[in-house]
């Protein structure tokens, strides 16, 4: 568990983040969800204890960080951004110098180094220098350095970042295995991710909390409008006239397409379903209809529109995120 | 008291695993051995005592780069971030990095036991300044690495770690040359020196004076290290 109260942090004049809040339940994935330089890293930062904030506290599992945080970082494994290891060891004896650090009592470090090796799949691996290894698989060292000691509560700094599409699928599919007993924060600016793999989002934008909820309970509540994407083969003009007639819509758009054959965006009011009738239309007219589908307003929207609505009266966006 | 230990082991391994701890000790040995050498053979000096003060001006050239990286490259790498969220105190991440580099220097010390073994060999030295001029060896090495240790967590570049240290450790030895003579400051000046705490050990004299000299100097650079670290940490 993972209680966030009133976090600020100011670099000098700047303020990184102002005013966070929010909480975990046991078991969960949440996602901290933000553009670059919105703040995730230095709340990650003050939550594991590296940082300490300038006000505001971080409990984990009940032990707040700024009163002591030797005791709250044992309660907790941490990936940072870019996944830093020790190049010059090999992965066995690079996962033992954590379960040391960690305080993993010195007969079971053997034990849960090769466990842990075999959760994210590194055995293979287990004597090769961490330099040789491929991005992905480093990804797969970062994180079993960050379970080596079992803690309750685990947080990963954008652990997908400048892996290949495939990595990228092993990686969430690994980080998805992990949920049960521990809490998982991750960070993250793709959108994807978050729908994919979390349960619950904090949208952070310019250091401070717009949004907090589950990923399709957020869509829900900014989607005032259902939208449907038609394919057609049929005279253009008469058919965006056809479909304007149906009752509920609001606007028809028409997109560019091969001749004859259009592909016809059609915003409705939400409280019918206008799929049915829009298709029984085209049919009864005696055109092709070639695709229908309902578009689903996506987290990109609801970020989008969330960030947009931020005022950004001072900017700093060029300062990089966690500076030092 | 583990986490230093784990810590100090990891810095050992990582010496003896990257070429820069073999290169420190090819030239350290390279070194040395030219000058236990030259002062037999040239000078035909039978004793260490020359011989250990020549060696501290080829340390202040090579500790440097054994403390450079201790901080700096974490910092640079990002594995402080690592090392830093594990439950291990400021303190004890600066002790063990120390002792990794201080047991290393030790090593080196070690392996230029044959020289004091070749003249007792070859004559009937006295052996009391033997014992006691390494200690004050161990002691000497330990304050220039308290100074690398505390600049190399000042930085994130290894080179300024490197150069700003090799830069301090020659101020703190021309301190002795300037000190010469008796007035009140040339007084002060060789008291904060640290080479000429090391002559008293060649010479075979363990004052306590000395000792404490060098134990206070490394506390209080190693104390600062640790500000250092917080402060880092606090940006």
């Amino acid at each position: 568990m993972v209680e966030v109260k009133g976090l600020t942090k100011y670099y000098g004049e700047y303020a990184a983040i102002q005013d966070v809040s929010f909480k975990t339940e046991t078991g969960e994935i949440l996602g901290f969800l933000g553009p670059n330089a919105a703040g995730k890293t230095t709340t990650m930062r003050i939550i594991t204890g590296f940082m300490p904030p300038t006000s505001g506290t971080a409990l984990v599992s009940g032990i707040d960080v700024t009163e002591d945080s030797v005791a709250a970082r044992r309660k907790l494994g941490y990936m940072p951004e870019q996944v830093p290891l020790y190049d010059d060891m090999t992965v066995r004896e690079y996962l033992s110098f954590c379960a040391q650090v960690r305080g993993v009592p010195r007969k079971d470090i053997a034990d849960r180094v090769t466990q842990v090796m075999k959760d994210v799949d590194v055995t293979e691996y287990a004597d090769t220098l961490i330099l040789k290894l491929s991005k992905g698989y480093r990804q797969r060292v970062g994180i079993a350095q960050a379970l080596v000691h079992e803690p309750e509560v685990l947080i990963l700094d954008e652990p997908t970042v400048g892996l290949d599409p495939r990595q990228i699928v092993e990686v969430r599919q690994l980080i998805r295995s992990l949920r049960g007993d521990r809490t998982v924060i991750l960070s993250t600016h793709i959108l994807p991710e978050v729908q994919m793999v979390c349960d619950r989002v904090v949208i952070i934008n310019e250091g401070r909390v717009v949004a907090m909820d589950a990923p399709e309970a957020l869509m829900e509540r900014l989607q005032s409008k259902q939208q449907v994407r038609l394919q057609v083969r049929g005279p253009e003009n008469e058919v965006l006239a056809a479909l304007r007639q149906l009752p509920g819509v609001t606007r028809v758009t028409q997109d560019e397409g091969a001749e004859g054959v259009r592909t016809f965006t059609v915003e409705a009011a939400r409280d019918r379903d206008i799929r049915e009738e829009a298709a029984a239309l085209i049919v009864r007219k005696g055109w092709g209809l070639r695709e229908l589908s309902a578009v689903a307003m996506s987290l990109e929207d609801v970020y989008i529109k969330l960030t947009e609505t931020e005022p950004g009266a001072d900017k700093q966006t060029d300062r990089k995120e966690g500076e030092q | 008291m583990r986490p230093i230990v784990a810590i100090a082991q990891r810095e050992l391994r990582s010496y003896f695993a990257s070429p820069i701890g073999w290169i420190v000790l090819a030239v350290f040995m390279a070194f040395v051995g030219y000058f236990f050498w030259a002062a037999i053979a040239i000078a035909g000096i039978g004793e260490m005592r020359m011989w250990f003060n020549n060696t501290t001006i080829i340390l202040i050239m090579l500790l440097p780069a054994l403390t450079m990286r201790l901080f700096a490259e974490e910092r640079q790498r990002g594995t402080i971030e690592v090392l830093m969220t594990s439950p291990v105190t400021d303190t004890q991440a600066v002790l063990g990095k120390y002792f990794g580099a201080l047991i290393f220097y030790a090593v080196m010390l070690l392996l230029t036991v044959q020289f004091p073994i070749t003249l007792t060999r070859l004559a009937t030295p006295d052996r009391g300044p033997f014992y006691s001029g390494y200690l004050g060896m161990l002691l000497f090495g330990g304050t220039f690495l308290a100074v690398g240790v505390l600049i190399s967590s000042m930085t994130k570049s290894q080179v300024a770690a490197y150069v700003g240290t090799v830069f301090v450790l020659l101020f703190l030895w021309l301190l002795s040359w300037v000190g010469t003579g008796d007035a009140w400051w040339q007084t002060l000046l060789q008291y904060i020196s640290v080479p000429s705490h090391l002559d008293n050990f060649a010479k075979g004299l363990i004052d306590t004076r000395d000792l404490f000299f060098y134990l206070s100097f490394v506390g209080g650079m190693l104390f600062l290290t640790v500000r250092a670290v917080a402060a880092f940490k606090w940006r």
